[in-house]
């Protein structure tokens, strides 16, 4: 239905800004104390885990989204059914990403704008984003993704002289109950986030390419959190536990010359990834519903899905830390059927069906 | 007419932004605060001090000094004020109704926690420093000997903002190893280990005749968030051996041995400790390197000559070993752990530490410290010879 394309080395881009997104501010591998970083190391092995397995499921059928390939599967109704589940998934997970943004904004700086403006102003410049097509949100995210890498280098490189090692130690120290659930943590969000590309992937103009793309943006963020982690955890040791936005609250220490008070480019660094976070699910919420409906384009849904988004999240959010609680012990369990348990059992059912048929 | 509906919309779209942000804050309503205090007042009561700066003031007084009047005739650009509360925060709103800005944290330079909050428990005064988005973990924290009111309110002779006299004060008194200065988020680091007990060093206002100055000596030991005592200038000293901070340029007086008194000054140093359960024992490997230079003597003899430097050498790495014997002996005393070698032994030991945690006061009171110095003194300054011979 959608004649766009893109390519490999651009949605790998995009995927990077996608998981890129909250965790650049929370560090939701805090629960392994010290040994974040190899609770990353896990999560990632469990997103990429994840990954082959949808991206299996897309190879098999090139060009479909899951909203498709799931009516094929399963029959028009029990299909229609698990792609309704899997976007409202996708809405919901939009509306909380929504909800981090919103929440740390109005806690760390503009504590008197209300949170209906900040939600808006987001909802919004997604909006526009999305109606403009898959094509511009690529392009989009091969120029800023760059930026965000940069000045993240840049920090951590400023940042060397507050590091202090000892603070990884001792190492393989953390009970393994604790560091499992933390590398579940992880792996659900942001790794098995990433299985919204399911309904991006299709527009990629070498369906064959897609599994290289998206490993290859696991693996480039995987890396990234890992820097990440390893800086958190020598910054703050144990004060991590403590701290809501750990990642923020180490900008705090970014001194550039006589300047300081730098934190801001981690705000709006976080602004960026959160922008391709949501508009990907604006996008995917929107193109699933189209195709659930059989709507000519995805375009007239744009707006109302990223209204709901906005307002999902601000009547879903009691409070951050709530919310906090929500995303390292729920939210594991909660997203495991839609970022592995669909994919897997469509891939297997698939396959006894011998589906895609030749000419169907 | 497409033409005309898109315009419609940009304009719709721009009349959104013009409208501005919420929390838009020119310069000209802030007030940036520089250095805050907290004190306890009678019943529980919580007394915020503020130094706030007068940017206005800042600039006509130094057009004055341009002109040569000096004295600092046009007074402080900062203005004091304290405010009353149940907690930090509600102090710190009392005072915001005395005046016009609103009160900005953001460039604190130092948080100075009173006697009184020092000796009841930081915890509660700490909270707002951490939590509060707008303070800055790199500000200092320090303890006032008396009130933080007392401190923040002191005339000061060096620099127009007391505030900033504190931290610059403290960031020289570094280098002269006399303090061992902590920032905010080294303070609540030490506040959250279950071992290591938070330093900060002790700031007084002092007096003599008519002249008000801050100084600095010693430095306060918590326990569980409590002052509860204070190593002098040798064990302030002691311990920076121990943890390695040093710096260079502190000084440090050895006997000649004929008893004539020579300065040295620290031109390098390094320090270690690893800790070691091997013996059965707490035991604790301390090594400590220090290059220092002569600075001068009150001796007449010839100290250039090798065996005399080898001799100083020695008296230093004496003088060395019996700082850390003080600050040792007075930590133990204290039962506080003033340099982490919990934590060290937590790191090393992770299988046994467990057990050793929850009495880790006991065995630190038993630790024993195997102290190894080398000193090197190859530089005399720019004398060979001392000035004077008899």
């Amino acid at each position: 239905m959608e004649t766009e394309r893109i390519s490999g080395t651009q949605v790998t881009y995009l995927i990077i800004g996608f998981l890129l997104g909250s965790s650049v501010l929370f560090a939701p591998w805090g629960g392994a104390e010290q040994e974040g970083w190899l609770a990353v190391l896990i999560g990632l092995a469990e997103g990429v885990l994840f990954a082959i397995v949808y991206t299996a499921l897309l190879k098999r059928f090139p060009r479909k989204t899951i909203v498709e390939i799931a009516e094929m599967v399963y029959g028009p109704f029990l299909g229609k059914l698990v792609a309704l589940a899997f976007v409202g998934y996708l809405v919901h997970l939009g509306s909380m990403v929504m909800g981090n943004y919103s929440f740390f904004l109005k806690s760390t700086a503009l504590f008197r704008t209300p949170m209906t403006a900040l939600v808006l102003s987001m909802a919004l410049v997604t909006i526009f984003a999305v109606r403009n097509g898959i094509e511009v949100l690529v392009r989009c995210s091969q120029v800023l993704v760059l930026l965000i890498i940069s000045v993240f280098l840049w920090a951590t490189v400023t940042l060397i002289g507050d590091m202090n090692p000892q603070n990884l130690l001792p190492l393989f120290s953390v009970p393994a109950k604790k560091l499992l659930s933390a590398s579940l943590a992880v792996g659900a969000f942001p790794f098995g986030e990433a299985v919204a590309f399911v309904m991006v992937l299709p527009f990629v103009n070498k369906p064959k390419t897609v599994q290289g793309s998206v490993l290859r943006a696991l693996f480039l963020s995987g890396a990234i959190m890992v820097l990440l982690a390893l800086r958190s955890s020598m910054i703050l040791g144990k004060a991590l536990q403590v701290i809501v936005f750990p990642n923020y609250h180490i900008s705090l220490f970014l001194r550039f010359g006589g300047l300081t008070r730098l934190e801001i480019l981690t705000g709006i660094n976080f602004i960026f990834t959160v922008f391709f976070k949501i508009s990907t699910l604006v996008f995917g919420s929107a193109l699933g519903t189209a195709q659930l409906f059989r709507l000519q384009s995805y375009r007239s849904l744009v707006l109302p899905i990223g209204v709901l988004i906005g307002l999902v999240s601000l009547i879903n959010f009691p409070s951050m830390s709530a919310n906090l609680n929500f995303a390292q012990n729920t939210y594991p369990v909660y997203a495991l059927p839609f970022q592995f348990g669909i994919p897997l059992l469509t891939l297997i059912l698939a396959h006894v069906r011998r589906l895609p048929r030749k000419g169907a | 007419m497409k033409w005309k509906r898109k315009s419609a919309t940009a304009a719709l779209i721009f009349v959104l932004l013009i409208s501005g942000c919420w929390d838009s804050m020119e310069l000209d309503h802030i007030a940036f605060i520089v250095g805050q205090g907290v004190d306890q007042g009678p019943g529980n009561e919580v007394i915020a001090t503020i130094q706030i700066m007068q940017p206005s003031q800042l600039k006509s007084t130094q057009s004055a000094g341009g002109g040569g009047q000096g004295g600092g005739a046009a007074g402080t650009p900062v203005i004091v004020l304290q405010g009353r509360g149940v907690t930090t925060f509600d102090a710190i709103r009392d005072i915001r109704h005395q005046i016009s800005r609103a009160l900005d944290p953001t460039h604190v330079e130092v948080n100075i926690l009173g006697e009184s909050v020092a000796k009841n428990g930081v915890f509660p005064a700490m909270d707002l420093f951490s939590r509060h988005p707008k303070n800055r973990p790199t500000a200092w924290v320090v303890v006032a000997g008396g009130t933080a009111g007392d401190v923040l309110k002191a005339k000061m002779e060096m620099e127009r903002i007391p505030a900033l006299s504190i931290a610059s004060n403290l960031e020289s008194l570094i280098s002269g190893a006399m303090v061992r200065a902590v920032n905010l988020h080294q303070f609540t680091l030490m506040l959250l280990s279950k071992t290591t007990a938070p330093t900060a060093p002790i700031i007084r206002l002092k007096s003599t005749g008519s002249r008000q100055y801050l100084s600095f000596g010693g430095t306060a030991v918590f326990k569980k968030g409590k002052w509860v005592g204070t190593l002098n200038d040798q064990q302030t000293r002691g311990m920076l051996w121990v943890i390695g901070k040093v710096p260079k340029a502190s000084h440090t007086v050895v006997r000649a041995p004929d008893g004539g008194p020579i300065s040295l000054e620290v031109s390098d140093s390094a320090g270690r400790f690893s800790p070691d359960l091997k013996a059965g024992a707490l035991l604790v490997h301390v090594r400590v390197n220090v290059t220092a230079q002569i600075r001068d003597q009150y001796t007449p003899e010839d100290m250039s000559k090798p065996e005399r430097l080898k001799y100083i050498e020695k008296q230093l790495e004496k003088g060395v070993r019996n700082d850390v014997t003080a600050a040792l002996r007075k930590a133990q005393s204290l039962r506080a752990d003033v340099f982490g070698f919990g934590e060290s032994f937590s790191r090393k030991y992770p299988k046994r530490w467990p057990a050793m945690e929850p009495k880790w006061d006991d065995l630190f009171t038993r630790v024993k410290v195997d102290v190894n110095v080398t000193a090197r003194v190859p530089l005399t300054g720019e004398d060979y010879k001392p000035l004077f011979t008899p």
